[in-house]
């Protein structure tokens, strides 16, 4: 099982070159069960990681490249009226996939940002009054650029937590940048990948994230983490159960690709960032959205403020 | 594209700048709180300054919020010290460039509300604030009422609040704040109240300067008829008198004298003497009854017998008055007074057998009288200045009343006949009124011949010019008559009271009390003035529209309030040293200092064990673990040897900077961790005594 998990790293890495920690948390997030947000600069490598993943898993994948004049239906789909058989017919939209990758999702509207709105908390969507349950497995891997970018519009908080993780990719390192001059282009090798792993094995691996023991002292301190967002006076609104939940989830995926079967306290501290970044808003209003920087120092504050162990 | 520029307006504020500003510069909110704050809290003394010093705090609060707006920039300093200048010579010109408490109050108010136009960081908003608390003990300093002190409670709370949200991130409801300020201050209740009882009571330092102005309540130096139909319109207490003695005086006997007029211009009363001279003219020590005064108890016919052996015979009234200010020097006693004290003030007897201050009354203040109420006085050795200026009467005027009086003395009637004479003609045909007839020059003429409608003062004065007259000394005294008894046992006399009666000198019987309202109307004497007149003059007494009508509760509440402020009078601010000494005495059975100081210590101590306590139950300790028991030992071990884990560091980060600092301690410890991971996170319960054999192996001794 572990071997497999580190087949899919390695898979990834070989194409996302130096990035292991981001690519680890991104398998974290599709193993959690949670959509993925990667945000960060234009051609950092966000879009790549996205198609890595898809084709890494073997599913079946369709890409939207989200624009200013989007509009709902061109994702969901919609119904037509067929002449020859005087009745409407529904086309599917791109929705219905097992991995959407919903590129530069904040050029678009807040009008179709919603529209993903049911589809990724309850993996189905209505239209015209019908509701049509989604491919199982569906995942959502968002990108989008930061927001002081022209032409973009924030998420709402509604949608971000919606996704499990927000993670970013930031510039390569020398070694990587050097690697990545002398090396194979990227999109080449990404054409090359083949599936590591198939649909049932994947579930498998998704029903031992569940598995992954959490003791009453960890969870006594998820708990007290939490708390803290919600009472203490730098947050102006802390997290809420829904994320709280996902965090655990998120934790349990971490510590299985650390190939352990037990939640350790450090497994919850390193997916603090990606998974309670987004969540969180600080007082002085850089908030959910805000520069990374004041993200950063809040979950810093949050890490440093609350004692592993418990109170004596 | 707005999205952009306030982006671009916010990257212009980098990192801990931004940080920094947000926490120096005002927010709104406690802006707002300032405003609301000090409003509360200088608000009553609006009522006693000048109203320009309103229209300042305005003029500041609005620009305080222009400037907040971005519209008007900081005043400079220029502009800000010319304001001040003006300020300064406008409340010279107010108080008339008098040195006393009210101009000071006066420029610590201009300053206080000056100051919001700089209130430019956190700081200033801390310095307006707690300026905000003076400006609550100046309201005391104006007026010492129980509203007064509530209302500075309720003050303190809203500074409180105020000071609250200058730290404060996330605003909170006022309503919260507001509660939140208070439970503050109802925790200092318990620490407070044994400051209060246990403090050195150490009696005033300095007395408050006369208010400049401040108004006179009551009757004058002066009497004219219409002066006590006006007089008798308002409610206001004059005095309260608490009776320590076991009987209270009967209704006819509540006479107290405030002034003795003996100077009569025809329509005029006046005091005797000129202008510029004081009442307190002459006026000795309070101690002992004057000589002159010859003063002798009526039972026996020979000295005033010594004071213990009539005050055991219950033949005196020992009573504590405590007055309302009203700006004049005399007091209230009850006839005939033989000792008064007081510790605030500095009573004296002067010839009149008046109990004088030696100072107007500006403060509540409060004095003790022993009253000897059958007595003889100034019968044996006749004061010949006193009583012939007690015969004088105006050249001319009011020839009418001047025949009568010759007819009757011409008939033979002498002393006591002539006085049951004049209350004869009085009984005729005269009617006790509150609107008695305009009168002229000759105002006694026409009172007794053609109105014979009048008032205590038409009678009073009518009756002593026919005295007079008629050769028998006699003279005009004013205070008031009555009293409501309340059901704390005390007496509450108010301006609705104020009567004007005579004194007659006979021979061997010397000073007596003769009041002619009682021949016209003798329920005046018993009851109190609004039951005494008819129904449709009742309403002109002063708070009888309340007594007697359906607006029964508002006189209820009233009547509660003047109640409450009594009892804060008599035992909070009232509570002296000796009373303190009484405390000590009853409650700690002395006064030496150990007694005191144990009592400082455990009654401050009860109070924080009782907070401890009331924690420990709100907040149980937990069942701590046994392994994290453990664990802490090992870490308390290594924090002796100078290596601190951070709050948030985990075990295993802490372990991995031990790696790097002290490898020879990581290695043991690791294994500890990994022990404890596995008890702790793993849920394996059978590893805890392979922690305990390694914890208890000696990890202490390895870490050093």
């Amino acid at each position: 099982m572990n071997l497999m998990i580190q087949q899919i790293i390695n898979s990834v890495g070989q194409v996302l070159l130096g990035k292991e920690v981001e690519v680890k948390l991104a398998v974290t997030c599709l193993l959690a069960h949670g959509h993925l947000l990667i945000e960060d600069l234009p051609g950092m490598g966000k879009t790549t990681l996205a198609q890595c993943l898809a084709r890494v898993l073997g599913l079946e994948y369709e890409r939207v490249q989200f624009t200013s004049d989007l509009l709902p239906a061109d994702i969901l789909g919609a119904a037509i009226f067929n002449r020859e058989s005087s009745s409407f017919k529904f086309l599917k939209g791109p929705i219905f996939t097992q991995v959407l990758l919903a590129d530069e999702i904040n050029r678009t509207t807040p009008k179709t940002q919603s529209a993903l709105l049911e589809a990724m908390e309850e993996r189905q969507v209505t239209i015209e009054g019908q509701t049509r349950p989604l491919p199982e497995p569906f995942f959502v891997i968002a990108t989008q650029n930061p927001l002081s970018q022209a032409g973009t519009y924030p998420l709402p908080e509604s949608q971000l937590d919606r996704f499990l993780m927000r993670i970013t990719l930031g510039y390569p390192n020398r070694a990587t940048e050097q690697q990545l001059f002398k090396g194979v282009d990227p999109r080449k090798r990404l054409q090359q990948m083949e599936p590591v792993i198939d649909l049932p094995k994947l579930a498998q691996l998704q029903a031992l994230v569940d598995e992954v023991n959490a003791t009453d002292q960890l969870l006594d301190y998820l708990q007290r983490l939490v708390d803290f967002t919600r009472s203490d006076e730098s947050f102006s609104y802390g997290l809420s159960p829904r994320g709280a939940m996902a965090w655990l989830r998120a934790g349990k995926a971490w510590a299985l690709l650390n190939g352990r079967e037990h939640l350790l306290p450090d497994d919850i501290q390193q997916v603090m960032p990606s998974v309670v970044g987004h969540r969180v808003r600080g007082v002085h209003s850089h908030g959910v959205n805000g520069k990374l920087e004041k993200r950063r120092s809040l979950v810093d504050h949050l890490l440093t403020s609350v004692d592993v162990l418990a109170a004596s | 594209m707005t999205t952009q520029s306030a982006s671009q307006g916010a990257q212009s504020y980098s990192g801990s700048s931004a940080g920094k500003f947000a926490s120096n510069s005002v927010s709104r909110n406690s802006l707002g709180w300032i405003f609301v704050a000090q409003g509360v809290s200088i608000l009553p003394l609006f009522l006693f300054m000048p109203l320009w010093l309103l229209a300042i705090w305005l003029f500041a609060i609005i620009t305080r919020i222009q400037i907040y707006r971005g519209v008007w920039p900081y005043p400079g300093n220029v502009l800000k010290l010319c304001i001040g200048l003006a300020g300064v010579a406008g409340l010279y010109w107010s108080f008339g460039g008098s040195v006393s408490v009210e101009p000071m109050i006066g420029f610590l108010l201009l300053s206080f509300v000056l100051k919001l136009v700089e209130v430019r960081r956190r700081v200033d908003v801390l310095v307006v604030l707690y300026i905000g608390f003076v400006a609550v003990a100046a309201q005391l300093l104006l007026s010492q009422t129980f509203r007064m002190s509530l209302y500075a409670v309720l003050s303190c709370v809203v500074l409180l609040a105020a000071l609250q949200s200058v730290f404060q991130h996330r605003a909170l409801s006022p309503f919260k704040q507001v509660r939140d300020a208070f439970m503050l201050l109802l925790k200092a209740v318990p620490v407070m109240l044994i400051l209060f009882l246990l403090m050195p009571r150490l009696g005033q330092f300095w007395a408050v300067p006369s208010m400049q102005g401040a108004a006179k309540t009551g009757f004058s130096e002066t009497m004219s008829p219409g002066d006590f139909s006006r007089l008798i319109q308002s409610d206001d207490i004059v005095f309260r008198a608490t009776f320590k003695t076991a009987a209270l005086p009967p209704p006819r006997e509540r006479y107290w004298r405030g002034l003795v007029m003996e100077q009569f211009d025809g329509r005029r009363w006046q005091r005797f003497g000129a202008n510029w001279s004081q009442v307190t003219f002459g006026a000795r020590s309070a101690e002992s009854p004057m000589k002159e005064w010859e003063l002798k108890s009526k039972s026996d016919t020979g000295k005033l017998s010594n004071l213990e052996h009539l005050a055991e015979q219950d033949k005196t009234y020992h009573y504590s008055v405590l007055m309302e200010p009203h700006n004049y020097h005399w007091l209230f006693v009850l006839m005939a007074p033989i000792e008064a004290f007081s510790q605030n003030m500095k009573p004296r007897f002067n010839p009149n057998f008046l109990l004088v201050n030696t100072v107007p009354v500006a403060t509540r203040s409060t004095y003790e009288v022993l009253s000897l109420p059958s007595y003889r006085i100034g019968a044996t050795a006749p004061n010949s200045k006193q009583i012939s200026r007690n015969l004088v009467l105006p050249e001319r005027g009011n020839e009418r009343a001047r025949a009568l009086a010759k007819q009757w003395r011409e008939e033979g009637a002498r002393g006591q006949e002539l006085i049951d004479r004049a209350l004869a003609l009085y009984r005729q045909s005269f009617t006790y009124t509150l609107q008695p007839p305009q009168l002229g020059a000759n105002a006694v003429d026409e009172f007794l011949f053609s109105t014979q409608r009048g008032f205590c003062e038409h009678f009073a004065s009518s009756f002593v010019y026919l005295m007079r007259a008629a050769g028998v000394p006699a003279r005009v005294v004013v205070g008031y008559l009555g009293g409501e008894v309340k059901e704390g046992g005390y007496m509450v006399v108010r301006q609705s009271d104020a009567h004007a009666w005579a004194e007659v000198w006979l021979p061997k019987e010397g000073w007596v009390r003769v009041d002619p309202t009682s021949a016209v109307s003798p329920l005046r004497i018993e009851r109190a003035l609004h039951e005494a007149v008819g129904e449709d003059e009742a309403s002109m007494v002063g708070g009888a529209l309340l007594r007697i009508n359906a607006l029964r509760w508002l006189s209820l509440a009233r009547n509660k309030m003047e109640e409450l402020d009594y009892l804060w009078q008599t035992s909070v601010l009232g509570y002296d040293s000796e009373q303190q000494a009484g405390f000590f005495k009853k409650y700690l059975g002395g006064t030496d200092p150990w007694r005191l100081g144990l009592f400082f210590v455990a009654g401050i101590g009860a109070l924080l064990l009782l907070y401890y306590v009331f924690s420990l139950i709100k907040h149980p300790a937990k069942n701590q673990a046994p392994e994290l028991k453990l664990l802490r030992q090992v870490l308390r071990v290594l924090e002796k040897g100078g290596l601190h884990r951070q709050p948030g560091e985990t075990l295993l980060a802490f372990n991995e900077r031990l790696k790097n600092s002290r490898p020879d301690i990581a290695h043991e410890f690791g294994a500890i961790v990994e022990l404890y991971q596995q008890v702790a996170y793993q849920g394996k319960n059978e590893k805890l005594i392979d922690l305990h054999t390694r914890v208890k192996q000696g990890f202490s001794y390895k870490a050093r």
